[in-house]
């Protein structure tokens, strides 16, 4: 590593949200021209790292010495300012407003006396276009933009006036294979123009292409850092997670019972088609594929919250009325939603009401006091069996840490006494300790004979919990894994050679 | 560990309480005439259809809607109502009117905003123009009056001493603080005012939910409006134009979550207290009408104000 290349290097960087630490004394160098990978599992500090780098945080200790110089990043904009950019997971652009008005959003350029320059403004859009080989017309709108597209409107924003260092967040989340590979030689053009890239990903595919390093972070810490040619695969996977699959997973038996939840020729116009699937008593079904697959509306549509089009589904072979969740609630079903803040919790209300809420019908009859003396009686059996970590059952829940909040919304469903379960990204956002929390009442479920069908991005969790796996890509299941295929490799290759046959062109 | 922010909501109350209760005293003892029985019975009896308005506006605000036509529909029930007693020459037709057509009004708002999806605040304030025109184009303008013997009990009875407005309005708030805090429909309202998106997914129908928030909203302003005809013995077509802001006001002095979710219903009434304590002592102090509403305007800011400081506050520190 030659120092005349290195653009940026954070030095000792650590970083603690009150008693939880989560950065710990991490180096992390940016060299231009070059594309340094970022890996690490959910939560093991990649994005605090990188919002720290970006100005949105400040480390508690350390220091970021841009160009040989020490800098301060006090906030968003100084980064931007001095050409540190980000690209987000979420994508921030303009339906309405066309191409070059998002790429200059905030930074129009202007005429002398003030107007917006609009042929300025197209011309340097189409420039920035033009770098990542992006043949888009700047006047289009972003709506009509397919979601390969937006990603490269995305980075060339980014782009916008001295752009030294380029960080990509899981740039390839939402996209089809041969987006990704348009976007990849994107990256590879910055990389021929001295931009420093930083790019997280957890495809291994990925990243052997475009990576020149790569930095493992696990638990706030640096376990790993390499040329990426000197590293094996595994070595990579056993860095990020820390141990073997099977001991992350705790052990479980596998006795099947009867058929308890299927799903026939299920589907949802725009979601998800013809979605088969059956789930057995004691089973843990898991269900894998890119985001933007149709994963989360088929947990969504099981439970009533998202209309289907054709297609029955059955618990206990007696047909379940996908009106409502009302209907699948008293059918038997529970359902843990995979954005926590924005469908699982009542944020204001307390522990106590989040837990107790699927409940209440059973705690009262219409009309009549609710069973106070009950209500309290469930509620702490269930924290003291969930280790549900709170002041007190009353605090309101946003103030507990995500964990706990996320053993609140399933333990909500234990109480109800649900038969068949449909959690999506249960562990998504949740700390070690908790995850653990969540695959032990998993398993239980399952030895007490309920089903549970586990929508999930994650694959180590899937390769690790399931029995049975199904795969899904554009609103199809297009493959099936039973237990003894379940690995990595053989989980990745359905979910990515098999992309290229789903994909017409 | 003891996390302060959990604390957080007892601290602005009692901040503001206590700068209200000083206010209050000091003003007391300024104008001496405050402390006379007649005097606090007077309070109680102006501050009595105010507390049901405050509590129908609270239970809506905590669903996470808001409901500006609470004036309109006071006056035009009562109007009516009235009618319906003269009409019928009873003032149980009568009583029972003002309190249907108190509930459909509202049951209008419900249906628009938990199936139409109409905002509230645009539902609410369309019922408040057209209720309003409604009570003036039946009246022609003018009060409807002499109503039937004792169709004013609930506004100008008493037993004894104490206005029969009070007990009335003590049991029903009581009964509204067991339907918010103690039932399935009150605990619905709070989940769904919090987060409709999961108090969808434990089965709630917010729709429905909506709905049953505006019919008991308008039940309890219909109960507003025959204590506020009774007390006027008539029916004006402008009872009291602007009593859904006072509300509003009440609601927020009390310390009722604006966004909805939280806060007990009993702040809707303890809010009540200082605006009428307040306009009271500043009428026996011969204050004009003006200044008195620009003084009660500025209290309820104020006091809002207050309630956010400690927070904002916080969330500077911990930057």
């Amino acid at each position: 590593m030659s120092l005349g290349n290195q653009l940026l290097f954070a030095k000792g960087i650590s970083k603690r949200f009150g008693a939880n630490t989560v950065l710990d004394n991490v180096n992390f160098a940016v060299e231009a021209g070059s594309v340094h990978v970022l890996m690490g599992e959910n939560g093991a500090g990649k994005s605090t790292l990188i919002k720290i780098l970006s100005g949105i945080h400040m480390p508690d200790a350390g220091e970021i010495i841009l160009q040989e110089e020490c800098v301060l990043l006090s906030n968003p904009r100084i980064a931007t300012d001095l050409g540190i950019r980000v690209v987000h997971q979420e994508f921030s652009l303009v339906a309405g407003l066309s191409v070059a008005e998002n790429i200059h959003l905030g930074n129009q350029p202007r005429t002398k006396w003030g107007w917006v320059n609009n042929s300025e403004r197209t011309e340097s859009a189409k420039k920035m276009l033009d770098l990542l080989g992006a043949t888009i017309d700047p006047d289009t709108l972003v709506g009509e933009l397919t979601v390969g597209e937006r990603q490269l409107v995305e980075i060339a924003r980014a782009l916008v006036g001295d752009a030294k260092i380029l960080i990509l967040d899981e740039p390839t989340a939402a996209l089809s294979a041969r987006e990704v590979d348009h976007l990849l030689s994107s990256v590879d053009r910055l990389k021929k123009l001295g931009v420093g890239l930083v790019y997280i990903s957890h495809r291994m595919e990925e990243v052997r292409r475009v990576g020149d390093r790569v930095s493992v972070l696990r638990d706030g810490k640096l376990v790993l850092e390499s040329d990426l040619s000197e590293v094996e695969d595994s070595a990579l996977i056993q860095a990020m997670i820390g141990r073997p699959l099977d001991q992350q997973y705790p052990p479980r038996n596998f006795d099947l019972g009867d058929q308890l939840l299927e799903a026939q020729e299920l589907s949802s116009p725009g979601a998800f088609e013809k979605i088969t699937f059956s789930l057995r008593a004691g089973e843990v079904l898991g269900v894998v594929g890119p985001t933007g697959c149709g994963l989360n509306e088929l947990g969504r549509a099981l439970f009533g919250l998202l209309p289907t089009s054709s297609g029955v589904v059955r618990l206990q072979g007696k047909e379940v009325s996908l009106a409502n969740a009302r209907h699948a609630i008293h059918a038997g079903l529970a359902y843990v939603p995979d954005d926590r803040k924005v469908a699982g919790l009542m944020p204001n209300s307390s522990v106590k009401f989040n837990a107790s809420a699927a409940i209440l019908r059973r705690l009262t009859k219409y009309g009549q006091p609710i069973a106070t003396k009950r209500e309290n009686l469930a509620v702490e059996s269930l924290v003291k069996q969930l280790n549900i970590i709170a002041p007190s059952n009353n605090t309101p829940i946003r103030l507990l840490s995500g964990g706990n909040q996320q053993k609140v919304v399933l333990g909500r469903w234990l109480l109800h006494g649900a038969r068949a379960f449909i959690l999506a990204e249960p562990t998504r956002g949740v700390d070690v300790g908790a995850k653990e929390a969540i695959y032990t009442q998993i398993n239980g479920l399952a030895s007490n004979g309920a089903g549970v069908l586990l929508l999930t991005s994650d694959l180590m969790e899937a390769i690790g919990m399931c029995d049975r796996l199904l795969v899904m890509q554009c609103g199809r299941v297009i493959a099936e894994l039973a237990r003894g295929e379940l690995s990595m490799p053989t989980v990745l290759a359905a979910l990515y050679t098999q992309e290229a046959h789903a994909q017409p062109h | 560990m003891r996390n302060p922010i959990e604390h957080m909501p007892s601290l602005p109350t009692i901040v503001s309480a206590s700068v209200l209760l000083i206010a209050v005293i000091g003003l007391a003892l300024l104008e001496p005439r405050f402390i006379v029985s007649q005097n606090l019975a007077n309070i109680a009896l102006q501050a009595a259809p105010l507390i049901l308005v405050a509590l129908a506006q609270g239970i809506v605000i905590i669903s996470g809607g808001i409901d500006l036509s609470q004036g309109a529909a006071i006056a035009f029930a009562g109007i009516v109502g009235m009618l319906a007693a003269l009409a019928s020459n009873s003032i149980w037709v009568g009583w029972f009117i003002v309190i249907a057509t108190g509930v459909a009004l509202s049951a209008i708002n419900g249906a628009l905003v938990g199936w139409m999806r109409v905002p509230a605040f645009v539902a609410t304030a369309g019922m408040l123009t057209y209720v309003d025109g409604a009570s003036f184009l039946i009246t022609g303008g003018l009060p409807i009056e002499f109503p039937p013997d004792g169709y004013s009990w609930f506004g100008r009875a008493f037993f004894g001493p104490v206005p029969v407005a009070i007990p009335v309005v003590a049991i029903i708030s009581l009964l509204t603080c067991v339907l918010m805090h103690r039932t399935r429909i009150g605990r619905s309202i709070y989940l769904l005012g919090d987060n409709e998106e999961a108090a969808r997914i434990v089965g709630i129908n917010p729709s429905l939910c909506r709905f049953y928030v505006f019919l008991i909203a308008g039940f309890l302003t219909g109960c507003a409006s025959i204590i506020l005809t009774g007390r006027i013995d008539s029916a004006p077509p402008s009872l009291s134009p602007t009593i859904q802001f006072e509300a509003i006001a009440a609601v927020a002095i009390g310390g009722i979550s604006m966004s909805g979710g939280h806060g007990g219903i009993w702040r809707a009434i303890a809010g009540v207290v200082p605006v009428a304590v307040a306009g009271n002592i500043l009428n026996l102090m011969g204050v004009q009408t003006g200044a008195q509403l620009i003084i009660i305007g500025g209290i309820t800011v104020g006091v809002v104000a207050l309630q956010a400081l400690p927070v904002i506050q916080l969330k500077r520190s911990r930057r």
